[in-house]
């Protein structure tokens, strides 16, 4: 029973990790973009 | 057909030459293959009665590791004054070029063999009695194995600057498949297991030797063909 | 529709989990990690087969999506070895109360463990131009890719260990795991998705920089 346990929280421990670095890498995209949308006016 | 074998040839005694010259790399894969069976020998001192097993495993990471360093240098070479876009330029296919390196590679070890397996027999106090060339036969088919693989992708990371170490991962996880049934065939030619093993034999092989050396032969001529025909892919421009 | 797709795959997996434990439940309890284990041993392998697939579209046409989604399968896949190696090591130890041993299936699983990771380092560690990095992983993933059915036939000279037989009792239990299958696959290629989504952002960011 234990290692049932183990089996299916180690499933979706692993999902969820990899999930969570690609919403990092999301994130940081999402930044730059808001970035440059906000420097652009201003240089032209 | 003709500029094949003249390529071919040409490339295949360029390298032997600068070899023969140089004396740079089978010196230090001597010396490299030694240090890796007596450093294996003296490890498995105390389980001295799996001394085939370990001979076996000793004379294969020897295999290895060596022929990494081989492979590294038959294009580390080419990097200077231009020398790879020269090849290229030659009037036949890229997969020539491969053919060669390859034939180049499968000889230095073939000659890092000689001096390695008396080494390797004599320290593991093994024999393999009237099969030598059953012996010779499976160094070949595990030779051209090693080779055909590392051959490919060491032109593809000459670029980098942990190229020796990028090599050494990619040309070892390709070829583990093809180290169970070589370390089998060699257990077999020194005695520890019997030609057929069925079910769950002690050393926990099945098999027999022939499907071994058959399985070697079928991922040596799949592994040259492929990379053959990859290789214009990877030194494209 | 991304959203959709993950959702639906999401309702699928807990509902053929809950249907596996509850209805399908095989006898000791234990080998309901069968459940976890072998959905996503297909789903690695498939990731594989998509390597394969992006691996030659890229050498083919030369468009960079390609490429982008040969990564993402990678970054999957090594997440779906990842849990097949767990899962399976989880199992033998409930099993037969030892962590690893060199069977079939746990070096096949391994394997194929290393060679995702080989090309996600591989990915990273080339220098040169994004062309020949891209063009000289997908050359790995086609020769990663005829050495698997290589691992599966070295696998019999090792003998395996004794596997009880997985006959499913009733109809419920093969559903669920069908199911599961289903869910799983699903799950990956939303995974994917995404990911390629993520990546061509992050290139189509950096060329406006560039450009």
């Amino acid at each position: 029973m234990f290692y049932l346990c183990l089996a299916f929280s180690s499933l979706w421990a692993c999902h969820l990790i990899y999930l969570l670095t690609v919403d990092v890498q999301v994130r940081q995209v999402r930044r730059r973009l808001d970035a440059r949308a906000e420097a652009s006016p201003r240089d032209a | 057909m003709e500029s094949f074998w003249v390529a071919l040839k040409a490339i295949f005694v360029k390298d032997v030459i600068v070899e023969l010259r140089a004396r740079q790399v089978l010196p230090t894969m001597v010396v490299l293959g030694m240090l890796i069976v007596y450093i294996l020998r003296l490890v498995s001192e105390p389980a001295s009665g799996a001394a085939p097993l370990v001979g076996a495993a000793a004379l294969w990471v020897a295999f290895l590791f060596c022929g990494l360093l081989a492979q590294e240098r038959s294009f580390a070479a080419e990097q200077h004054q231009g020398c790879m876009d020269g090849l290229l330029l030659a009037p036949c296919d890229p997969g020539t070029i491969y053919l060669a390196k390859l034939c180049v590679n499968v000889v230095v070890l073939c000659v890092f063999e000689v001096i390695i397996v008396p080494v390797v027999l004599i320290v593991f106090r093994l024999s393999v009695g009237a099969r030598w060339p059953d012996l010779l036969a499976v160094l070949l088919l595990g030779n051209v194995g090693i080779s055909s693989v590392g051959t490919l992708f060491s032109a593809a990371v000459q670029l980098a600057r942990t190229r020796g170490s990028l090599l050494s991962i990619i040309v070892l996880v390709i070829l583990m498949p093809l180290m169970v049934p070589a370390t089998f065939a060699l257990l077999v030619l020194f005695g520890a297991l019997p030609e057929e093993v069925g079910g769950s034999g002690s050393l926990a092989f099945v098999g027999s030797f022939k499907a071994a050396a058959g399985y070697m032969l079928a991922f040596d001529a799949v592994f040259v063909v492929a990379c053959w025909l990859l290789f214009a892919v990877v030194v494209e421009e | 529709m991304r959203r959709l797709l993950f959702i639906l795959a999401v309702f699928l997996l807990t509902a053929s989990t809950w249907m596996a434990l509850t209805a399908g439940q095989i006898v000791p309890v234990q080998r309901n990690i069968l459940y976890a284990h072998v959905p996503s041993s297909i789903c690695a392998l498939l990731c594989f087969v998509v390597l394969l697939v992006a691996g030659i579209g890229y050498l083919a046409g030369g468009r960079d999506i390609w490429d982008m989604i040969a990564v993402a399968s990678a970054e999957v896949g090594l997440v779906y070895a990842t849990i097949l190696n767990a899962t399976g090591m989880i199992f033998s130890r409930a099993e037969w109360n030892v962590w690893w041993t060199p069977s079939p299936r746990l070096i096949t699983s391994a394997i194929l463990w290393f060679l995702y990771v080989v090309y996600l380092v591989l990915r990273v560690n080339l220098p040169g131009s994004r062309r020949r990095r891209a063009r000289i992983c997908a050359v790995f993933g086609i020769i990663a890719f005829l050495d698997v059915p290589m691992v599966f036939l070295s696998a019999r000279f090792i003998p395996d260990m004794h596997r009880p037989s997985f006959s499913f009792e009733s109809t419920w239990q093969s559903a669920a795991l069908t199911l599961a299958m289903i869910a799983t696959v699903l799950l990956g290629a939303a995974m994917i998705w995404l990911r390629t989504d993520s990546l061509r952002n992050t290139l189509r960011l950096e060329e406006e920089f560039l450009a």
